[in-house]
């Protein structure tokens, strides 16, 4: 019996042992996990660029794009008017450091207020902190509704000779190491702590019997301890208890005397929430809406029925397609993007409208990819499909129109 | 009526504390502390990160206002059952100390594998706080008054009192100002914005974000006499546990064997 548990208890450990030593890193970040059609609706991403995607350590890499909310805000998130965002970046660990991020020019240290309909230019600058390979993606999180990711990219760190540091200068002018300030003053009076809770633990529990002393306490009402005729707590006990509270007070007053002479004008945590300069408005040169959806799960199609408005006095093409991090591109737009997240699809007609012209188009969009992101909503609560429009001409303005329709699937 | 009672019966108590038994040896008491540090570690860590959790993870977090209204009454609740356990039991003052030295194990070996070595991020980020201090402070009074109402009273301020001062010697470094994207910050919120963590963004921090309701702007000598209101509380919820469903149960079936 006893070989057989003890059998069990190793196999237990080495079962753990080998489960936490062949752990590899998460490369994705859940994204799929949440329901398509919230993605659909609630952000969409453009013009993602990462600087680079092979630094060493300590070397810059800085992530720009667009992220819009879109009026299609989910009515059951933050209460369908999201208010307050916070830009960040998504990866397995603190791989990369945050160094500055602005969104729509400001320097945006911490969160920032938004609202519905709003278009935010990002830029964050991330400093490599660990080598290796890692899956970085931009995100917005949104109080009371999540983080959601924008379109990812693998980054590849090298080692650097002096490894990793991470100077910061404070406001009195000295230079702090922020990877390691402060750790010795932790584990120094952690430690002391633990000295002085072990010399607590261990005069009662090693000199003194533990179990067997029930007996007596069993017959002592809860107010008495017995005293010294007793033998349970002695004077010896209460003299040796009062030295080490007596230490303990006189460490904790020399160190908060210490860190009040130390640490001289300390600030209290700050809360700097910003709201973004709005954008300048853009020339409105064609709008579009989607007039209706239908996917056949048998060919793997996603057909957005469409009818775009030229406004301007030149030719506008429908260019893409962008819902949530993904982006259908019009080829014959020439668009010049790439990256795991862009996709062609075809359009029923060449795309182009002409001037003052209203065309109905119908975008073929690949649901192979939509299927592999989880993002097709057949089956699930709300069959509906959305994402924004991109709308271009020749002199380079482009217009993003949010669009957003039910989805009629031939079969579920 | 009682001391009486002691005084008459003491020779007789004091027999029975000195008695050998044949069976019962040291290597039972080493057995109950050991087994039992897992059992009171992880439940005054599960206490403090069903309550407190994230004040405890990072420095971003140990704000004026929230961390010593809410912590100390999340922390207190076991060491105050342990407390009447270990005293109930064997009239050790040793519950509170107990728990605060399980505790602080727990945590700092959680900080170390799973923030330090998993994902890399730094100690000084995301440092455990400690209780020892707090728990000594709270042992003592019991062992003075032998009263849970007195050591409810006052140790519950000891602890709250303890707790923040023995606490804010490591976190006064990080309270210092500097400037980082043009905006005066403290270090703590640089670490905060710097060492991202995807899934907590900044929002998140339940922190002082400035109130009309504020007495005389001492935001954190309100927050502490609160904390030791609450922390009141807590001790006696802890009572409950430690009497009722702990103690109380086990006499039951112990008189049913």
């Amino acid at each position: 019996m006893r070989r057989r548990v003890l059998s069990i208890l190793g196999a237990a450990f080495t079962a753990m042992a080998v489960v936490g030593l062949a752990a590899t890193t998460a490369s994705a970040h859940g994204e799929r996990a949440q329901e398509g059609f919230v993605r659909m609706e609630a952000v969409s991403w453009w013009d993602v660029q990462f600087s680079q995607t092979s630094v060493k350590q300590g070397d810059t890499m800085t992530i720009t794009g667009t992220a819009k909310i879109l009026e299609t805000w989910p009515s059951n998130m933050s209460g369908g008017s999201p208010s307050v965002c916070y830009f960040t970046v998504v990866e397995p660990g603190a791989r990369f450091v945050l160094i500055d991020r602005q969104i729509n020019g400001v320097e945006t240290p911490q969160s920032n207020f938004c609202h519905k309909g709003g278009v935010y230019n990002f830029s964050m600058t991330l400093r490599a902190r660990d080598s290796g390979q890692w899956h970085v993606h931009p995100a917005v999180a949104v109080e009371q509704s999540g983080t959601l990711i924008g379109p990812g990219q693998w980054v590849t760190t090298a080692d650097a000779p002096g490894g990793f540091s991470y100077p910061l200068q404070l406001l009195d002018g000295g230079s702090i190491d922020l990877e390691s300030y402060g750790t010795w003053l932790i584990l120094g009076f952690s430690g002391l702590t633990l000295v002085l809770g072990m010399w607590w633990m261990l005069y009662w529990t090693v000199p003194k019997r533990t179990v067997t002393r029930l007996a007596v306490a069993n017959y002592l009402p809860l107010n008495q301890d017995g005293g010294e005729a007793v033998g349970l707590i002695t004077r010896k006990d209460h003299r040796h208890m009062a030295i080490i509270t007596g230490v303990t007070i006189v460490i904790l007053g020399g160190g908060f005397l210490f860190q009040a002479l130390a640490f001289p004008g300390k600030l209290p945590l700050q809360t700097d929430w910003i709201t973004p300069p709005d954008l300048p408005a853009v020339t409105q040169i064609a709008k579009a809406e989607a007039t209706g959806a239908t996917y056949d799960p048998g060919t793997h199609l996603l057909t957005i029925d469409a009818k775009v408005q030229n406004l301007s006095k030149e030719p506008v093409t429908l260019a893409a397609f962008r819902t949530a991090y993904l982006a259908f591109v019009n080829v014959a737009a020439g668009l010049a993007e790439s990256g795991d997240y862009i996709h062609q699809m075809r359009l029923s007609t060449d795309g182009v409208v002409q001037p003052g012209q209203t065309a109905t188009v119908k975008l073929m969009v690949p649901g192979q990819v939509l299927e592999q992101e989880e993002m097709l909503p057949v089956g699930k609560a709300q069959l509906q499909v959305a994402g924004v429009i991109e709308l271009s001409d020749a002199a380079g303005n482009r217009n993003f129109s949010t669009v957003e329709t039910a989805l009629n699937p031939t079969r579920t | 009526m009682a001391s009486s009672v002691i005084d008459v019966r003491a020779g007789e108590l004091r027999a029975l504390a000195n008695r050998e038994y044949r069976y019962i040896d040291r290597k039972w008491d080493l057995m109950f502390w050991v087994t039992a540090a897992f059992v009171v570690g992880a439940a005054a860590n599960i206490t403090m990160l069903l309550f407190a959790g994230d004040w405890d993870f990072w420095t971003d977090w140990k704000d004026r206002q929230w961390w010593m209204t809410i912590t100390p009454f999340a922390t207190i609740i076991i060491p105050s059952a342990l407390q009447y356990i270990q005293w109930r039991a064997w009239r050790f003052p040793t519950g509170a100390t107990y728990t605060a030295v399980c505790l602080f194990l727990c945590t700092w070996v959680g900080r170390l594998i799973q923030w330090k070595y998993f994902i890399n991020m730094p100690i000084n980020f995301v440092w455990s706080a400690t209780w020892i201090p707090a728990g000594i402070l709270m042992d003592f009074i019991l062992m003075q008054t032998r009263s849970f109402i007195l050591t409810s009273l006052v140790g519950a301020g000891a602890w709250t009192i303890g707790y923040w001062v023995a606490n804010y010697i490591m976190l006064a470094p990080f309270l210092q100002p500097t400037v980082f994207m043009g905006h005066t910050l403290t270090v703590a919120d640089v670490q905060g914005i710097t060492y991202i963590r995807a899934q907590t963004p900044e929002y998140l921090r339940v922190i002082e974000r400035g109130s009309l309701r504020t007495f005389l702007q001492e935001t954190q000598y309100v927050s502490l006499a609160f904390g030791t209101t609450l922390a009141v509380v807590g001790y006696w919820i802890g009572q409950f546990i430690g009497r009722y469903l702990s103690v109380w149960p086990i006499g039951r079936f112990l008189k049913q064997v």
